[in-house]
């Protein structure tokens, strides 16, 4: 087909904005131009067929298990020189040493102030725990049985005997999901990343059930906790943030002592109860703590060792 | 902000879920776009991610996008030349802030005007395609769509302008 206009970029160069007089004259005067400018109007206010992204990851899931289930196949030679009893033996010798470790098999692991661990439970689950958290792990008859300190991201291999995580303000009972737990001082958040996930709190008979995306946080001077849409302010340590919302001072502070091994004195000027929202970065105490003093405005500090002073600044 | 501290790269099931989260829409768009079947663009995208996943040790997180997006389009071509793809475009209308009130006739009118552009997008040549609508549908930059595709602005430009061309043609012959 002959070219109808003189640049071959014309068209795309009029969507975007960057054509000279002349060239718009050209296209205006165009016996095209309405329906042109029709196609692209119409154009600018469709969108594809929807996507669930959260469908496709548990879908991802199901296949990324079921390509486990059959791996290659590696063939061997048979080796003559073995006899059969010698097989026989190791696996009895295995068997008898997997029944030995097994029933005191409490794990327990730690993450210090300043570090997160990634934690195997003998069960095949994995648990990510956050600075300054403690974790003990056990298999009985009828259930697996997590007991944390701190906060801990778990994710929980499939099975049908209950894996519950218990903590000081309450617990999480699931089968399978992925989810992150909170339990410090008098809070207690749990957010859940996929599956389903039972959650109690501490002394009360009411029984709360989270759906992915969804998280719970009860404070335990308050009678009921609240629930919300989100997890981002319980899954942020995962990608290296820690993310606040209307979250106290004091609260900011406390996160920060134990990402990064600090002490914080503060003057008593400071009114640590003041709700603030705030992103911090978990690996780099100047970037966390400049972004620290910006948000809370007129903020003052200075670092001695392990310790940090700070202070109102008199302007 | 900080970029995540990685230690076991996105091997780790929380990062590559959350890459997942973040990259498989668009990948499932853009296969759309070049396949026009939206069963078509799931699976690459399940294909493409369980790759990765069988090769995270050696996929940096910032090279996840490109890794994702190359071994899709590697795959997409392959099957490409066993089978003759049909492509069938549907597009949804956005829902739109200002929403005039507009007669039964106009309504009419606009969606019948839409499935022809759908009919007249579906046989645009793929190159001119792809760009058309990632520029159209996704609000992509030439400049960005010219860094996905590896190749100059310049041709992206004429892509689009010959879709133009040919959307215009085509729209008038139906």
């Amino acid at each position: 087909m002959k070219q109808d206009f003189t640049n071959d970029t014309l068209l795309a160069r009029w969507l975007s904005g960057s054509l000279d007089d002349a060239e718009k004259q050209e296209l205006k005067n165009h016996p095209d131009y309405p329906l042109l400018k029709k196609i692209a109007d119409q154009t600018a206010d469709l969108a594809p067929p929807p996507y669930d992204s959260q469908a496709a990851l548990n879908q991802f899931k199901t296949n990324r298990a079921n390509s486990k289930k059959q791996p290659k196949v590696v063939k061997m030679k048979a080796r003559r020189r073995l006899t059969p009893w010698i097989g026989v033996a190791a696996a009895l010798a295995l068997l008898t040493a997997f029944w030995f470790l097994r029933p005191d098999s409490k794990q327990r692991f730690e993450a210090l102030p300043g570090q997160t661990i990634e934690a195997a439970l003998a069960d095949g689950s994995t648990a990510r725990l956050n600075a300054s958290s403690d974790l003990s792990f056990e298999e009985k008859e009828n259930k697996r049985l997590a007991s944390l300190n701190g906060e801990g991201y778990f994710e929980v291999k499939k099975s049908s005997i209950p894996f519950i995580v218990n903590t000081s303000l309450g617990e999480v009972e699931v089968l399978g999901t992925s989810f992150n737990v909170y339990s410090r001082d008098s809070i207690f958040r749990v957010s859940c990343n996929t599956g389903k996930v039972g959650v109690r709190l501490k002394n009360q008979s009411t029984a709360y059930t989270l759906i992915p995306g969804k998280s719970i946080e009860w404070r335990s001077s308050q009678p009921k906790p609240k629930q919300y849409n989100g997890i981002k302010d319980g899954m942020d340590w995962i990608g290296g943030q820690s993310i606040f919302s209307k979250a106290s001072i004091a609260e900011v502070m406390a996160e920060m002592e134990r990402l990064f091994d600090v002490k914080f004195n503060i003057a008593t000027s400071l009114d640590t109860q003041r709700l603030i929202s705030i992103t911090l970065p978990n690996d780099n105490i100047d970037k966390a703590m400049e972004v620290l003093t910006k948000t809370v405005g007129n903020l003052e500090y200075e670092t001695e060792g392990k310790q940090i002073n700070v202070r109102l600044s008199d302007s | 902000m900080s970029k995540p501290s990685e230690k076991g790269g996105i091997c780790a099931s929380a990062i590559f879920d959350k890459l997942f989260l973040e990259l498989a829409p668009q990948l499932r768009n853009f296969m759309y776009y070049r396949t026009g079947n939206t069963a078509t663009a799931d699976d690459l995208v399940q294909e493409a991610f369980l790759r990765m996943w069988n090769n995270c040790a050696k996929v940096l997180p910032e090279k996840a996008k490109s890794y994702v997006f190359t071994v899709a389009s590697n795959l997409f071509l392959k099957q490409k030349e066993k089978e003759k793809v049909v492509a069938k475009f549907e597009f949804y209308k956005r829902a739109s802030q200002t929403t005039t009130a507009r007669t039964p006739e106009e309504i009419l009118e606009e969606q019948e005007f839409k499935e022809q552009l759908e009919a007249a997008i579906a046989q645009l040549p793929a190159g001119a395609r792809e760009v058309f609508l990632l520029n159209r549908i996704e609000g992509l930059k030439y400049r960005e769509i010219a860094e996905m595709l590896n190749i100059s602005q310049k041709a992206v430009e004429k892509r689009m302008h010959r879709a133009l061309l040919d959307l215009r043609k085509l729209h008038k012959s139906i």
